[in-house]
């Protein structure tokens, strides 16, 4: 209990006084890009199944920003062809959308440069329809990425990303085949425009 | 001439409320039965499903491999050549598409997977060569263990 108070009062005391120092904002970090999905796919159902995804149009926004820190929401929606039928089913396109939180670190590296890592819980719903059937289905997944931005304005950038997602999917399965036909695992690319405050 | 113009606009108007009402059914009708017969699966559970085929003792390779749902109840797990007589009645699904498509391969080997359809759990082979066509059933919750079926040795 004790432990909790030192804690809590030691937090408390951080964020007044980073508030008195001006190191916590709200919602001032927004990007919007466009860019590749389904790279260098495991050998999976989802991977061999799937062409690459393109184009993915990503959305991100920045709520909770605390010095180089910020905690915020992601989403993106994208749009792959079926090359291989033979695990998946008799589909010919999956459109899938995914969402979910992620923290990241701001990292600048010059005057015009920064470096953004950051880490992303990947909630995904695909769903798919062809002749007379519909085939709807959910994942979940981790994201690891890096952002490389270029100063382009005052509070603009150009961004260009590239993240490795580990996804799981929610699909009961014979332990045999569990991983080739849950696992996924991918790297996706994009190239968009961060708008932010408070950054280089 | 006013007068006709009018009354010739009215006419158009009147046929292009009629022919709009006759489209309206048209596509209603098309929509319903489009909806009546999509087949709806759920990534939630999933199916492997493998054998061999042959035909006079010999692998047959290259032959295509489709599984489609049925509503026909099985009452054993075996799987065998189906004959469809007597069972028209539960053959609903048999206009719809194959969940999967595959072709067998140089050892007549065939090895796909399946979601789940919301319903029914029975589905049935068919196998297409050089215009013949050989139906075999059932897969059922009878053969299917831990989502895995192996359908055997099939004769074609």
């Amino acid at each position: 209990m004790r432990k909790i108070i030192l804690f809590a009062t030691f937090l408390y005391s951080s964020i007044l006084f980073a508030q008195t120092e001006k190191e916590i904002w709200f919602m001032q970090d927004f990007q919007i890009s466009m860019g590749f999905s389904n790279l260098m796919p495991n050998k999976s159902m989802m991977g061999d199944a799937h062409a690459t995804a393109l184009p993915v149009v990503y959305g991100r926004l920045g709520v909770f920003h605390f010095n180089q820190f910020s905690i915020g929401l992601h989403a993106n929606v994208a749009r792959m062809d079926v090359k291989d039928t033979q695990y998946y089913g008799d589909f010919d396109k999956t459109t899938y959308f995914t969402f979910g939180p992620y923290i990241s670190f701001f990292q600048p590296v010059s005057s015009d440069i920064a470096l953004q890592p950051y880490l992303s819980y990947d909630y995904s719903e695909y769903s798919t329809k062809f002749r007379y059937k519909r085939l709807d289905y959910s994942s979940n997944g981790l994201g690891i990425g890096m952002d490389f931005h270029y100063k382009a304005g005052e509070h603009s950038f150009f961004t260009f990303g590239l993240k490795y997602n580990i996804n799981t999917l929610d699909t009961q399965a014979h332990p045999n085949w569990d991983k080739y036909l849950n696992n996924h695992h991918y790297f996706s690319a994009k190239i968009g425009f961060n708008f932010a405050k408070n950054r280089l | 001439m006013v007068i006709a113009n009018s009354y010739n606009i009215y006419d158009l108007y009147k046929l292009i409320k009629k022919s709009m009402k006759k489209n309206v059914f048209l596509i209603s009708g098309i929509i319903t039965l489009t909806s009546c017969s999509t087949d709806y699966y759920i990534g939630d559970e999933r199916t492997v499903l493998e054998g061999v085929v042959v035909s006079n003792g010999q692998p047959l390779y290259n032959a295509k491999v489709e599984v489609f749902p049925t509503g026909v109840l099985p009452e054993t797990g075996s799987i065998e050549e189906i004959n469809r007589s007597g069972n028209d009645y539960y053959w609903r699904y048999i206009d719809d598409a194959p969940i999967s498509i595959v072709t067998t391969d140089q050892n007549g080997k065939i090895s796909l997977s399946f979601p789940r359809n919301t319903g029914t759990s029975v589905y049935y082979i068919k196998i297409t060569k050089n215009n013949n066509v050989k139906e075999y059933g059932y897969i059922s919750a009878y053969n299917t263990m831990n989502y895995y079926v192996n359908v055997g040795t099939l004769n074609f």
